[in-house]
């Protein structure tokens, strides 16, 4: 059996965009993203700031938090995906919340984040989400209702890394059949 | 690309994958990135030493927003600021050494975000868990498994759940937030 080396990537060039009125919880997620190899870490505290943060600089990926004044996480992504009146509303969206309950990932996935993170962060957690996002984006569907992240996600992703579900991950399609 | 479903239409719009023409892979088999892992783990362990101080803080803010209820009553307001306070620590305790924080915030958060109209909301209730997060901190109960902090979040959580439990059906479970139930 041929052991192949686990996919390295060098994030230098990609640039993240972190959102969350918790300043420590900023700071943890950003010393992360910087270990992980990235230089370009963009803050914002609110929703409002993070629009402005997302359309001047278009951050390759946004790591959110859910709860936050002014606009929340939730708002903030479906404001991102109108694909008529955002600059990028393709943009990869991560939510890292304390929210675990069923029906908030239901709604997050509705309102079209690309992935849900429960909290406590993980390294292990955030750098497969980003991994996930970077080499097997998902296609994007827009219907009369939804414009986002295909809601379903692919059998070939699913064994990408076996350890998945000790990281809390929650599989958008199994929740959904669930609902 | 465009496929039409019987039941509607929608578009699956296949996006060139321009970002990872801006990452250097190199390596194909599956799993993760130990060596990224292991730094970023050492990277968090470096700032441990300031965890302490971290929780601290919110668990300042948590005590605060119990003075606002006391001083205000409980309303949309003041259980929204309280609802806050406990979401964070709920989010972060774990991470900074404090499960049963997360455990005991985790278990308040339920209360006030379950309980319609706000004013249902037992003061005592709140009290006892705030306090017993302090008491958490304040004795430094890191293991999860400690058995009188554990024991306490336990107990907490069964009076939480047996008092929702004795409630008619809320519109919490359809996600709406603590103010925006008040308001309705």
């Amino acid at each position: 059996m041929v052991c192949s080396m686990a996919a390295r990537l060098d994030l230098e060039k990609v640039t993240f965009a972190v959102i969350d009125d918790n300043s420590n919880m900023r700071h943890l997620v950003r010393t992360l993203i910087i270990s992980f190899g990235a230089r370009t870490v963009y803050e914002a505290e609110d929703g409002a700031s993070g629009l402005e943060i997302i359309e001047s600089y278009g951050p390759d990926i946004v790591v959110t938090d859910w709860v936050m004044p002014l606009i929340d996480g939730l708002e903030m992504t479906k404001l991102v995906r109108n694909p008529d009146g955002f600059k990028f509303p393709y943009t990869p969206i991560i939510m890292l919340t304390g929210h675990s309950e069923h029906r908030r990932i239901i709604q997050a996935r509705n309102a079209g984040i690309t992935e849900f993170l429960c909290k406590p962060v993980s390294a292990r957690a955030l750098y497969t989400r980003i991994k996930t996002i970077i080499l097997h984006p998902r296609p994007f569907v827009r219907s009369a209702s939804y414009f986002g992240p295909e809601r379903r996600r692919l059998p070939s992703e699913a064994d990408l890394d076996s350890r998945r579900q000790e990281d809390d991950v929650f599989d958008l399609e199994k929740t959904a059949k669930q609902g | 690309m465009s496929e039409q479903k019987n039941q509607g239409s929608y578009e699956v719009i296949q996006l060139p994958n321009k970002l990872k023409h801006k990452v250097k892979v190199t390596g194909r088999g599956r799993g993760v990135d130990l060596a990224a892992i292991k730094r970023a783990e050492s990277a968090l362990a470096e700032l441990s030493d300031q965890f302490d101080g971290w929780l601290g803080d919110e668990i300042g803010k948590l005590k605060d927003a119990r003075r606002q209820v006391h001083e205000a009553g409980i309303n949309s307001t003041t259980v929204e600021t309280m609802f806050r306070a406990s979401h964070d620590i709920k989010g972060q305790g774990a991470t900074l050494g404090y499960s049963l924080a997360t455990d005991i915030c985790a278990s308040l958060c339920k209360l006030l975000e379950s309980v319609e109209p706000v004013g249902k909301i037992p003061l005592p209730l709140i009290d006892q868990h705030v306090d017993a997060v302090v008491a958490v901190y304040r004795e430094n109960m890191k293991a999860p498994d400690h058995p009188v902090g554990a024991a306490v979040a336990e107990k907490l959580l069964d009076v939480v759940l047996e008092f929702i439990g004795g409630l008619p059906a809320s519109p919490a479970a359809t996600g709406d937030k603590p103010d925006e139930r008040a308001a309705s």
